[in-house]
């Protein structure tokens, strides 16, 4: 971009640990989104070290960057990033195509994420046939379906309602009771708060890294029972 | 078992490929267009040459491969005729000496012929070519009858007026009954009727049905006493018709005194020089096909590789949705090279159709029977994957290189 070099992160020291839920605050251009790149392996720090489940990051290749984002890391995105003309079961198994699973393996693991997340009968609809919050869950489904180390949310109720968006958020509390590892990236207090730690970045740097005093939990109560059939 | 990775990204970018060529069917097709009209004309050419060939080869077929023709004139002329006017025609006698001197041939014939007008009581033919044959002709030209019988040697030289009729001639004024013993009129006069010939088909458009043979000394004497014969001669296989050529060749000029350093002033004529004419007649229109399908088929690739080139664009963020997930570069390559290949794929199989369809519709409005052989077929289909797996290994490589995060971003 031009001549001038551009540092989003300047010195980041971080650990995150099995089974926690994270949330990554800071307001637009703080660096956050770059951080979660990072951490999600789409992106290699031009400077030190990055070791995810013990490996080092910075000194992998395309493919093995792939390998781990396909493996062990689940994404979820603000505007849910889904393929447009493939179904929501076609959509799910997408990363088991890319880990060479057999079609029938694939779809059989699609069908009970897509389930887990309250979707069992909607696998054959499109996404533009699917509402926001529909369209959020087979995300996460798709996310889950290689059961994956970490869930990387970013921003993932930006494009929801609220009402929708607490139903989100419900599923990672969910998530998070069965032992997943979920990073939240987010400029929203609230959604902060469902975590039970907040890492707070500003210019590049982190500002605060703490436990979180009143956690927010998701109302379980309501939403989850009728969603998730045991 | 497991299935190797790359055979299950194949159907799957196969499928993606047909979603890909379905949302955007208008677009697709044009892009292929190039393809098609190569394909559609390799395979419409093709068929038409192969039906060429076929027919061509029957017919001349009954040329017979071990006869020669000695005539004044060649068979072609490719040059102005001045050169030939002054050639003196071939007579019977100077046949006769031929048929004595020459050694190697198996037989000797004489022929010549008249265009007449054929009567059976209130019937009649017009236009029907009467050829007179020596005895002899019977065994050089293959003229068994398929009822009655040949002319003998006394019918010639006593000039008696007997005949055979064409097929087609016999069809037309007797339809189906015994002709055998009947009196037609032939140009006015009259002829017995002593046999038929089998059907022969037709000879380069020529209708050989429509004829009839009498004794070569009988048309001599009513309509021709100067007319020049044509000397045929049979050699004993289609080896040797070199061999036979030379020695009547010298027999002849010697007989006709031509100087030792004049051309012949007569002509030697086989089917292999119609044959070769054939050849380089079709010689041209492969070369034609072979022009128009390789403009045609780079065309189509450039064609397609701009397509591609727009397409991987429209879908860098999808690219950015599968690189995210996991998706290697070569997974991504890869991708986009099966849609490539499947689009000029499928343009290739429009063109074989609409090259079969053009070959059918000149089965049924003309005599050529054209037929699409399957080596045209798999060169067509061949070809245009080919020309998409190259063409399409630019913009699929580009795809391959898009950073995730950039191509995430993306509109």
């Amino acid at each position: 971009m031009g001549t001038q070099v551009v540092r989003a992160l300047r010195g980041v020291d971080l650990k995150i640990f099995p089974n926690e839920y994270v949330a990554i605050m800071g307001p637009s251009g703080s660096g956050k989104s770059t951080l979660m790149n990072l951490i999600g392996c789409l992106d290699t720090p031009s400077d030190g070290q990055y070791l995810f489940e013990g490996l080092p990051v910075q000194k992998m290749t395309d493919d093995e960057l792939a390998g781990i984002r396909n493996q062990r890391i689940g994404f979820v995105f603000q505007t849910f990033n889904l393929l447009p003309r493939a179904d929501a079961l076609h959509n799910v198994e997408l990363p088991l195509i890319y880990s060479g699973a057999p079609a029938s393996t694939r779809k059989n693991r699609a069908r009970e994420a897509l389930s887990a997340v309250g979707l069992g009968d909607r696998m054959d609809h499109r996404p533009n046939e699917l509402s926001g919050g529909q369209r959020q869950r087979v995300a996460i489904a798709r996310a889950l379906v290689n059961s994956p180390s970490i869930i990387l949310a970013d921003e993932p109720t930006g494009n929801l309602d609220t009402k929708t968006g607490e139903e989100i958020m419900a599923i990672f509390e969910e998530l998070f009771n069965t032992g997943n590892t979920i990073i939240l990236v987010t400029h929203e207090e609230y959604i902060a708060e469902h975590a039970n730690r907040i890492v707070r970045i500003l210019d590049g740097k982190i500002h605060t890294d703490q436990g979180v005093s009143t956690r927010r939990e998701a109302n379980h109560e309501a939403v989850t029972r009728g969603m998730f059939q045991r | 078992m497991k299935v190797p990775r790359l055979l299950i990204e194949l159907r799957e970018s196969v499928l993606a490929a047909i979603r890909a060529l379905q949302a955007n069917l208008l677009r697709s097709i044009l892009t292929t267009i190039g393809i098609v009209v190569g394909v559609t004309a390799v395979i419409a050419i093709v068929s038409l040459i192969q039906g060429l060939d076929k027919t061509f080869t029957q017919s001349i077929s009954s040329l017979g491969t071990r006869v020669l023709y000695i005539s004044k004139f060649p068979w072609v002329i490719a040059d102005d005729f001045w050169r030939y006017r002054n050639r003196k025609d071939i007579t019977l006698e100077q046949g006769q000496a031929l048929a004595a001197a020459v050694e190697l041939p198996e037989a000797v014939s004489f022929a010549s012929n008249a265009s007449l007008t054929v009567k059976w009581r209130e019937r009649s033919t017009a236009g029907v070519t009467v050829e007179g044959h020596s005895v002899s002709g019977r065994v050089v030209h293959n003229l068994d009858p398929l009822v009655g019988r040949f002319y003998t040697e006394n019918e010639d030289r006593e000039r008696r007026q007997v005949a055979l009729l064409g097929h087609g001639v016999w069809d037309n004024l007797f339809e189906g009954r015994d002709p055998i013993g009947q009196r037609v009129r032939l140009g006015g006069q009259p002829f017995t009727v002593i046999g038929v010939l089998p059907e022969r088909g037709s000879l380069l458009g020529m209708d050989q049905d429509t004829r009839m043979i009498v004794p070569l000394q009988t048309l001599m004497k009513l309509w021709g006493g100067r007319r020049s014969i044509q000397i045929s001669l049979l050699a004993p296989d289609a080896e040797s018709i070199d061999l036979v050529a030379d020695e009547a060749r010298g027999v002849m000029r010697r007989l006709r005194r031509v100087p030792p350093q004049s051309e012949d002033d007569f002509a030697v004529n086989r089917q292999e020089m119609l044959l070769d004419i054939f050849r380089n007649l079709t010689g041209g229109l492969t070369a034609v096909l072979v022009g128009v399908a390789a403009l045609s088929l780079l065309v189509g690739g450039i064609g397609i590789m701009n397509i591609m080139l727009v397409s991987v664009t429209e879908r860098t963020k999808e690219i950015g949705i599968r690189k995210s997930v996991g998706a290697k570069r070569r997974d991504i390559l890869y991708q986009f090279l099966v849609e490539s290949v499947v689009v000029s794929g499928v343009g290739g199989l429009i063109g074989i159709g609409l090259g079969l369809g053009i070959a059918f519709l000149v089965t049924l409005v003309s005599p050529l029977p054209a037929a699409a052989p399957l080596w045209a077929i798999l060169l067509g289909l061949g070809f245009s994957s080919v020309v998409g797996l190259f063409f399409g290994l630019y913009p699929a490589a580009k795809a391959a290189r898009l950073d995730p995060i950039e191509a995430l971003r993306h509109e």
